[in-house]
């Protein structure tokens, strides 16, 4: 798991040694860094002898010498049981016969962790703490990342309609000296310093642009979005969106509801955040028809036309988008808002 | 009887978790600064009987005996306070080094900087031996916790027996003829009263993403508890409280890897939906690590309402608990369940005995709850 097991295995390879080797493929729903972290551990663990190098795809489990161990059968048999959607995620090789195939997996661009968008390990309570007040000491435009929503229609020039706000990861980076952002869900112990700066923040939005601010449903009825009320004043309340995460509105229905009824007074809409196919069934247990409903793209197409189309695409916003052809899929079922690298791209070139 | 080795030298001083606090405080208060050595050697794995880590322990701990001007406070059960003033680097990296690989032997804190984990973690051994909390803190129990609090309680987490903390609700699996047997035991861990007794005055309501911060560094640390005392299982079944992301650490590949056989298959993880939904892949991959240690997973805290929703999601679960069974058997018979889900639910909190008729004529097997230990 390091670069000097990666050149021990290059070295191997360029002198025609003797090795076996477990080829592991491993899909991209399964290249989280927890789930890359404990398939190495497992490996480590089933054939200790054996060395674990990272490759764009998966791992390579390899040592040198003739014979494959006894162990390493029982690691491709355990590691095929926990990775059943591929079926040949696991494939044995042998140097110096399958050296081509073994280097090319090794030059295949980007690390593991660059393919899947690394995540590091947790940096700790300590730490983020820190980070907290590091940004609370900055200008929130320092480190707030607007991301652009449009509202797109065939023929039509792309505007925003609003901006979700989100922890700008590049500010992170460097305030944690870490080559890669914490995990998502530590990030969002952060989430209280955006509704803080959200008053500022909404100041420098279009008359009639929006904010998506996530907020779980409990600070929705906190002290601190009292006090953003206060600064903005109730009337312009309903330029605040609510982005809540589905699994918080899955774990506080009460909360949620509360939330609901303090939103609808101040005629405030919600968006429910959803970022898995596997979740659209709670989605649509859980979302009401006033809801803008946000489901990432590749979630989107995964689930396939007819799941979306049952979501009602008016109230959805096609989030993620890389592509145009995720716009062209969006705007086929309907969707008129969308968001991701992709608009921000098309916002670049003047819509 | 193995007795325990004694650590420290031939002059030690009594101290109870309250003086040591106060100590503390006035320490802090006159401007001083001390360095302290908290050492816990019963939290090493096997203890007493592990004579390569007790001797390792007590190699460090010469090196800090010999440090000038040290003195040694003995607290209750074998625990320690050594106390210095500034330096002793080398001898504390010593310490460190010696017990890497078991948290929670050894903690190093500067007075007056590390004055509150330092309390926290006296107030945490004074929690263990039956006192009230040393710390003084009075006021308004509903102020929110904070992330300063939690670097706090990270700190002296390691110091905390979770294992005592659990309390155990029986699961019962009713027969079609009409018997029942108890298929597990379910330990739930307060977090609330964990968090006041580290942390008083502060509640998690309106906190969930702290709430949740505070879950996986406990379910870590029960993790590494459970490693070292295998006895929570007894003879039967145990359900324990677990976080997605833990089942994916070091941690749990630790507890695989010294879990005896007899264990396996008796120990269920309950993770909550909330996770499952947060992160579906990390749920689906930690399912899978845990079935191949044997250990099933238990899909908790759903709602009802949740399960016509929740086929694709609760797939790779072996057990699906909800919760609120009175409404569970109200719906049951009205919303459509998918049949994959029915035979998989626990039903929690049956309290009627009408409940739990409803509920096992709608083919609900497995449930909890006063109703449910009385039948």
């Amino acid at each position: 798991m390091c670069a000097g097991m990666d050149l021990a295995l290059r070295q191997a390879i360029e002198r025609g040694e003797a090795a076996w080797a477990l080829a592991v493929s491993v899909p991209p729903a399964a290249r989280l860094a927890p789930v890359r972290g404990a398939l190495a551990r497992l490996a480590a663990r089933t054939v200790p002898e054996a060395r674990v190098t990272e490759t764009a795809e998966g791992l390579i489990v390899w040592d040198r010498g003739e014979g494959e161990p006894a162990a390493a059968g029982r690691l491709a048999a355990r590691l095929a049981g926990l990775l059943p959607e591929a079926p040949d995620a696991v494939r044995r090789c042998r140097l110096p016969e399958d050296a081509g195939s073994l280097a090319a997996a090794l030059r295949a661009p980007g690390g593991w962790s660059s393919a899947t968008a690394g995540v590091a390990s947790d940096p700790g309570s300590e730490a983020l703490h820190a980070l907290a007040r590091t940004l609370a000491a900055l200008p929130p435009e320092a480190w707030v990342r607007r991301r652009p929503v449009v509202s797109l229609r065939h023929g039509a020039t792309a505007r925003p309609v609003a901006h979700r706000l989100e922890v700008d990861a590049a500010v992170v980076l460097k305030a944690l000296r870490s080559a890669a952002p914490p995990p998502p869900d530590q990030l969002r112990l952060l989430e209280p310093l955006l509704l803080a700066a959200a008053p500022r923040l909404v100041g420098s939005e279009p008359a009639d642009g929006r904010l998506l601010l996530p907020l779980a449903p409990e600070a929705v009825l906190g002290g601190a979005y009292d006090r953003l009320e206060q600064a903005i004043g109730r009337g312009s309340m309903a330029r605040i969106v609510p982005a809540i995460a589905l699994a918080d509105a899955a774990a506080a229905p009460r909360a949620m509801a509360s939330a609901r009824a303090r939103l609808a007074a101040d005629g405030q809409r919600l968006l429910l955040a959803c970022d898995a196919a596997a979740c659209l069934g709670l989605l649509a247990l859980l979302a009401t028809p006033g809801d803008i409903v946000a489901l990432p793209s590749w979630a989107a197409q995964e689930a396939g036309v007819e799941a979306v189309r049952g979501l009602g695409p008016q109230r959805l916003l096609l989030a993620a988008c890389r592509a145009e052809a995720d716009i062209a899929f969006g705007l086929g079922l309907g969707i008129g808002l969308f968001e991701g690298p992709v608009v921000e791209a098309l916002l670049g070139r003047g819509g | 009887m193995l007795l325990a080795p004694t650590f420290g030298p031939a002059v030690r001083h009594p101290m109870m978790p309250a003086e040591a606090a106060r100590f503390f405080a006035a320490v802090a208060e006159n401007g001083a600064r001390r360095r302290v050595l908290l050492l816990r050697p019963s939290r090493l794995p096997g203890w007493p009987a592990c004579a390569a880590e007790t001797a390792r322990l007590r190699a460090a701990i010469e090196k800090v005996i010999a440090l000038p001007g040290v003195v040694w406070n003995e607290l209750p059960d074998g625990d320690h306070l050594a106390i210095w003033r500034r330096g002793g680097e080398a001898e504390v990296a010593g310490i460190e080094a010696a017990t890497v690989h078991t948290p929670g032997v050894a903690a190093v804190f500067d007075v007056p900087a590390d004055l509150a984990p330092l309390q926290l973690a006296l107030a945490a051994i004074a929690a263990e031996h039956g006192h009230a909390p040393p710390v003084v803190a009075s006021g308004p129990p509903a102020v929110p916790v904070t992330l300063a609090d939690l670097a706090a309680v990270e700190r002296v987490i390691g110091q905390v027996e979770l294992i005592e903390r659990l309390t155990a609700r029986d699961v019962w699996r009713f027969e079609p003829g009409g018997g029942k047997a108890l298929a597990f035991r379910r330990f739930s861990l307060d977090l609330q009263a964990l968090l006041g007794t580290l942390v008083p005055g502060r509640t998690l309501a309106p906190e969930p993403v702290l709430r949740e911060r505070l879950s996986r560094l406990a379910s870590r640390r029960l993790l590494a508890q459970l490693s070292a005392r295998h006895g929570l299982a007894g003879e039967g079944a145990i359900a324990i409280p677990m976080d997605a992301a833990t089942v994916l650490s070091p941690e749990f590949a630790r507890l695989d890897a010294g879990l005896p056989a007899r264990l396996r298959g008796r120990i269920v993880l309950e993770i909550p939906l909330a996770q499952a939904v947060a992160s579906p892949p990390l749920f689906t991959a930690a399912a899978r690590i845990a079935a191949a240690a044997e250990m099933p997973v238990c899909l908790s805290r759903v709602r009802p309402g949740h399960l016509a929703g929740l086929a694709a999601l609760a797939a790779p679960a072996t057990w699906v608990g909800v919760t609120d069974a009175a409404a569970l058997a109200e719906a049951i018979g009205r919303d459509p369940v998918p049949d994959p889900l029915r035979p998989r639910i626990v039903a929690g909190d049956v309290a009627e005995e009408t409940t739990l008729a409803r509920l096992r004529a709608a083919g609900i097997a497995m449930m909890s709850g006063p109703a449910a230990d009385a039948a």
